[in-house]
């Protein structure tokens, strides 16, 4: 036996073996906790429908108990849509609120936009600095709107923009949306219901779906289409699963790791008392999260931090490569940003379901999956150049990947069609599936792709930015 | 003997037989054995071919439901449209009831009755009166009163009881007290509520006493939740559930819970020109109220009238020993007085506030002088001004502001230097709501003044339009 | 024989309005949102104004404070539509000088009486 020959059967051959056992394991184990989200997801749709079903919504939010919200819209650069957004907060059917929309040193024409559409007039307002932030250069007030300020201040990233409407907000509760945020019009009687029903609440969070191809007019959707792009397509997929079947699942067992900032209600008092949004972070929505479980936890006091299936936000998504790489890579960084900051809570009982199962499968699935991912496909090509290639196996492998990819999608098209039936079109729901039968060979290596860069990026100490976000404007 | 119907019976049998002869030999056997040699393997392949078998049916599932639900849909709009323009008519003339119901049970049909009962619910919650009973009849005489009724005694899921309670409310069906009294007694709290406001749009006002108690002793009811649900009472709440005997029992959480509910609605009686809107008797004031000079002359008699046993009865509890009525209640009653504008009260709560230990407790009389605009507690505020808890300096200013007393502008301007940023505020703000001398003390304490702060909040109130 | 304009985004309380004034041989116009009732108020002449107080954009509060402010607005009776809970806006909205105001749920007949008394008093 030549040397070569000893070296592939004592090392290659087991390695091989033993990684075969590695990656299918994993396969199984994810895709496992997929189905059995989906299943609890499931379970638990149906009930908030019918709970929302037996209340009485229109009279809800006349009720002079609901607590007042300050919503707080951090904006960088968004001359095209900022006014749309501001107007589309307007018009949200809610007793008390008010919308902050904080100018990050824009050295675009938003905040003149902004002056000009809503006839603002730069005020004397002090306020108390309850959250450090970034220089402030002006408070401004609407003479025609009372509930919208805005606030021009130096840049200093979202998180720190966030921070600064803190400090101006008045009202208990706050909402941190993007500046592209489209929301419906019931959205914050829904979303605040939670905070009523259950004084232990202290963060709330919505679905949000991708806007691009509806139909949008004074800053409502009036008409619910598809994104024309494959990619607008796919991510329209990507978020109703992790939503409608992610999040519920992760909420219902006290395990929600994620608010995104697109759309998430806090308790201003407990986001103060941990010191606000973390400057410079990239993932600063998730980070606060974190947070929060953490030192709640750690105080041991209880709370609940919950889903809410039906409010919807409608966001505009990436339509073209790189932004939307931009994006991904930023979004990887940031949860590890998020994971890998709050190390003690790993594995930790003392943090409950947060420690035991949301960090770790977080960690392993979203944090570092596109590196087993990737070790998969090299394997695949050592053992291909080995000549040890399992055909069988391999088409398995495929084969299962694409089931279960349609599996989870066509699951989470049901919850849709069981509880809010947004599409209205069939023809909409037969593209999605149908779509969700290629996803696995053109959209996840891209995604792949772009997570295992933001992973690398992080690890090379790339920093935060604002994300680009080529806006095309409503 | 064969009879036919027994060969067909053996016949069935054998290929029964022979099939499941045929799938054990080619599937399960093999796959048995596969299975034992390489467990792992096998099961993987066959979960696989399960899970291909779900999606598939899945697949045909959603668009079975897709295509289910837009025929529901689009059944929906046209039937709608259509009794949108002939029925609606009828509920909301004023037809005769016998020959209303003639004509209705004539132009709708038995298998649209559900469909109808969807039609007709919003209307439900908009209208009163007439137009009102007239929907209800309908629903009484197609049976879907009858449907809730049933399925509140029988259905299993809460969600549905929730559903049934909720709906029975609208109707206001008054067969169904017993059943819905019931139901307040879930254990979900959705259909307690729901229960709670079902009774309650009935408008008795005994069953208001039930319905307080039961949803009182519920802790997993919120103030909020509590509130939603008397809301529904469609009478005006008045101070007699508040101060009735029974208050006593209840734990501090729920005279809390009660108090802060009344708080917020009766706030809504703060003007005399909405007395005459209640709907109660006394509508010989309205009319007097209504008369802005008449009212000024007769005010005072109109508060002896309103003097009855309600306002004895607060002094009564006011001046109580504290074992009896914790702070935490002396505290939300006094609120509640100074919402409610009972001007009489001003008397007794200036003589509690000379008295007063409880930092609390002054704070709430302090607001409460402030709403009730008490103007002769001014210079026992001006006192308060100097007090060591910063929120009762605050309000004191605050409420000193309410009486545009310019007086009291120099011992408020000494709070724009203070330390505490809402009572800087609240100095401001009052200050500047006493018209042209309160804008010229700001402006001659932004001149002396060298502390940043207190130059900050005068500007920032100096230059708002008055 | 008025022409009355509805601000009220409940499409069942418009239909139920929308009903009762045409059998009392007034003309209806509905505006479901406080922007669409600001463009109908410039383009129509109106005898009278039913206003629910919570609607989108612009809530019946502002839209009268904008009315009051117009020479050629003011002067149009206003009646609004409020449920239980907003009464204190109710206060607000009969300073600024609303005539009149029904409370959700209301009698279809009541408010057609309302309606009447107030072009009456025109």
């Amino acid at each position: 036996m030549t040397s070569v020959d000893q070296i592939v059967l004592n090392f290659v051959y087991p390695f091989v073996r033993f990684n075969n056992y590695f990656i299918t394991g994993y396969f199984v184990l994810i895709n496992t906790t997929y189905i059995l989200m989906l299943l609890i997801a499931f379970k638990a749709i149906k009930k908030y429908s019918h709970h929302i079903q037996a209340l009485e919504m229109k009279t809800l939010f006349l009720t002079p108990f609901a607590k007042p919200v300050s919503l707080l819209v951090p904006a960088y650069n968004e001359q095209t849509s900022v006014v749309e957004s501001v107007k589309s907060l307007l018009q949200l059917q809610y007793p008390t609120f008010e919308i902050i929309l904080i100018n990050d040193g824009s050295s675009d024409n938003t905040l003149k936009n902004l002056i000009n559409s809503f006839d603002l007039v730069k005020t004397k307002n002090v306020f108390r600095p309850q959250i450090h932030c970034q220089k402030i250069k002006g408070i401004y007030e609407s003479s025609t709107y009372s509930n919208l300020i805005v606030v021009d201040k130096v840049n200093g990233g979202k998180a720190d923009a966030l921070n600064s409407g803190i400090n101006i907000s008045k009202y208990p509760l706050i909402c941190s949306l993007d500046a592209d945020s489209i929301l419906e019009s019931d959205v914050l009687i829904k979303v605040v219901r939670p905070f009523m029903e259950d004084h232990t609440t202290v963060a709330a969070g919505g679905s949000i779906r991708i806007a691009n191809g509806c139909k949008i007019f004074n800053g409502r959707v009036i008409k619910i289409g598809l994104p024309k792009s494959i990619l607008g397509k796919f991510q329209v997929m990507e978020y109703l699963r992790s939503f409608l079947a992610g999040r519920m699942a992760f909420s219902i067992i006290n395990g929600l790791i994620i608010i995104s900032g697109a759309f998430g209600i806090f308790k201003k008092d407990k986001v103060i008392e941990i010191g606000g949004y973390k400057k410079g972070s990239v993932g600063e929505d998730m980070e606060l999260i974190m947070r929060l479980h953490a030192h709640l936890r750690e105080k041991n006091e209880p709370y609940n931090i919950t889903f809410v299936p039906d409010p919807v936000c409608w966001t505009e998504a990436p339509e073209n490569l790189k932004v939307l790489g931009l994006q991904r890579k930023r979004w990887q960084r940031g949860l590890l940003e998020s994971l890998l900051g709050n190390k003690r809570v790993f594995l930790n009982p003392r943090y409950g379901i947060i420690g035991l199962v949301a960090y770790p499968f977080f960690l392993i699935a979203e944090g570092f999956g596109p590196l087993i991912e990737v070790f998969g496909f090299i394997l695949f090509f050592v053992t291909w150049y080995f000549g040890m290639v399992a055909y069988p196996l391999i088409y398995l492998f495929i084969l299962a990947t694409i089931v279960l990819n349609i599996l989870l999608s066509i699951g989470s098209i049901i919850f849709e069609e069981m509880t809010y039936q947004r599409y209205p079109k069939t023809s909409m729901i037969i593209k999605l599936i149908g779509l969700s039968f290629i996803e696995v060979f053109l959209y996840r290596p891209l995604t792949v792709w772009y997570r295992l860069v933001g992973i690398f990026e992080y690890f090379t100490g790339k920093k935060g930015g604002w994300g680009k976000m080529v806006r095309k404007g409503f | 003997m064969d009879s036919p119907k027994n060969w067909e019976f053996d016949g069935f049998l054998k290929i029964g037989d022979s099939f499941l002869k045929l799938i054990s030999e080619q599937v399960f056997f093999p796959f048995h054995k596969h299975f034992q040699e390489y467990p792992i393997t096998t099961a993987l392949i066959f979960s696989v071919f399960i899970l291909i078998g779900i999606t598939a049916f899945l697949l045909l599932y959603v668009i079975y439901l897709r295509l289910k639900i837009d025929r529901y849909q689009n059944l929906k709009v046209r039937k709608f449209v259509n009794w949108k323009k002939n029925i609606l008519p009828l509920i909301l003339d004023n037809v005769d009831i016998s020959t209303f119901l003639k004509t209705f049970l004539k132009t709708i049909k038995k298998g649209d009755y559900e469909m109808f009962g969807e039609f007709i619910t919003p209307y439900l919650n908009d209208t009163k009166g007439d137009s009102l009973e007239r929907m209800i009849k309908i629903l009484r005489e197609i049976g879907v009163v009858k449907r809730e009724r049933y399925h509140l005694k029988h259905s299993n899921s809460t969600w549905r009881r929730a559903l049934a309670v909720r709906r029975l409310g609208a109707f206001k069906d008054s067969f169904s007290i017993e059943a819905l009294v019931k139901a307040l007694h879930d254990k979900d709290i959705t259909v307690a509520v729901n229960a709670a406001g079902a009774l309650l749009k009935m408008g008795d006002r005994q069953l208001l006493k039930t319905v307080i108690s039961v949803l009182l002793r519920n802790k997993f009811i919120t103030e909020e939740l509590f509130a939603e649900a008397l809301l529904k009472f469609e009478r005006t709440l008045n101070l007699e559930i508040f101060l009735s005997q029974e208050i006593d029992r209840y734990p501090i959480s729920s005279r809390f819970k009660i108090i802060n509910l009344i708080l917020q609605i009766t706030r809504t009686e703060s003007g005399p020109k909405l007395i005459i809107r209640l709907r109660n008797s006394k509508e010989a004031v309205g009319v007097i109220l209504e008369n802005e000079d008449l009212a000024e002359e007769l005010l005072d008699e109109i508060i002896l009238k309103y003097k009855n046993s309600e306002f004895i009865d607060l002094e009564k509890i006011l001046s109580k020993k504290e074992k009896v009525y914790p702070v935490s209640s002396r505290i939300k009653m006094i609120d509640f007085i100074g919402y409610i504008r009972r001007v009489e009260g001003i008397p007794v709560l200036i003589d509690i506030l000379k008295k007063s230990k409880n930092d609390e407790e002054t704070i709430s009389i302090i607001k409460a002088l402030g709403n009730l605009e008490a103007a002769e507690s001014a210079p026992l505020l001006v006192d308060h001004l100097e007090s060591e808890h910063p929120v009762i300096r605050a309000q004191a200013a605050k409420a000193l502001g309410v009486f545009k007393d310019e007086k009291a502008a120099k011992p408020i301007s000494r709070l724009l230097e203070d330390r505490d940023w809402w009572c800087r505020y609240h100095a401001a703000s009052s200050i500047h709501q006493m018209g042209e001398a309160g804008k010229i003390c700001l402006q001659n304490f932004l001149k002396i003044t060298k502390d940043p702060f207190a130059k900050g909040i005068i500007t920032q109130f100096l230059s708002k339009p008055q | 024989m008025a022409r009355i304009l509805v601000i009220e985004d409940d499409e069942h309380i418009w239909n139920i309005i929308q009903y009762k004034l045409k059998s009392e041989n007034h003309e209806p116009i509905w505006a479901n949102d406080g922007l669409k009732a600001l463009r109908k108020l410039e383009k129509i002449k109106l005898d009278l104004i039913i206003s629910d107080i919570m609607v989108p954009y612009l809530d019946g509060l502002q839209i009268l404070k904008k009315i009051k402010k117009k020479d050629e607005l003011k002067d149009i009776p206003v009646i609004m539509l409020t449920s239980k809970s907003q009464e204190k806006d109710v206060l607000i909205g009969l300073e600024l000088g609303a005539q009149d105001y029904i409370t959700k749920p209301f009698s279809p007949a009541e408010l057609i009486l309302r309606v009447n008394k107030v072009l009456r008093s025109k």
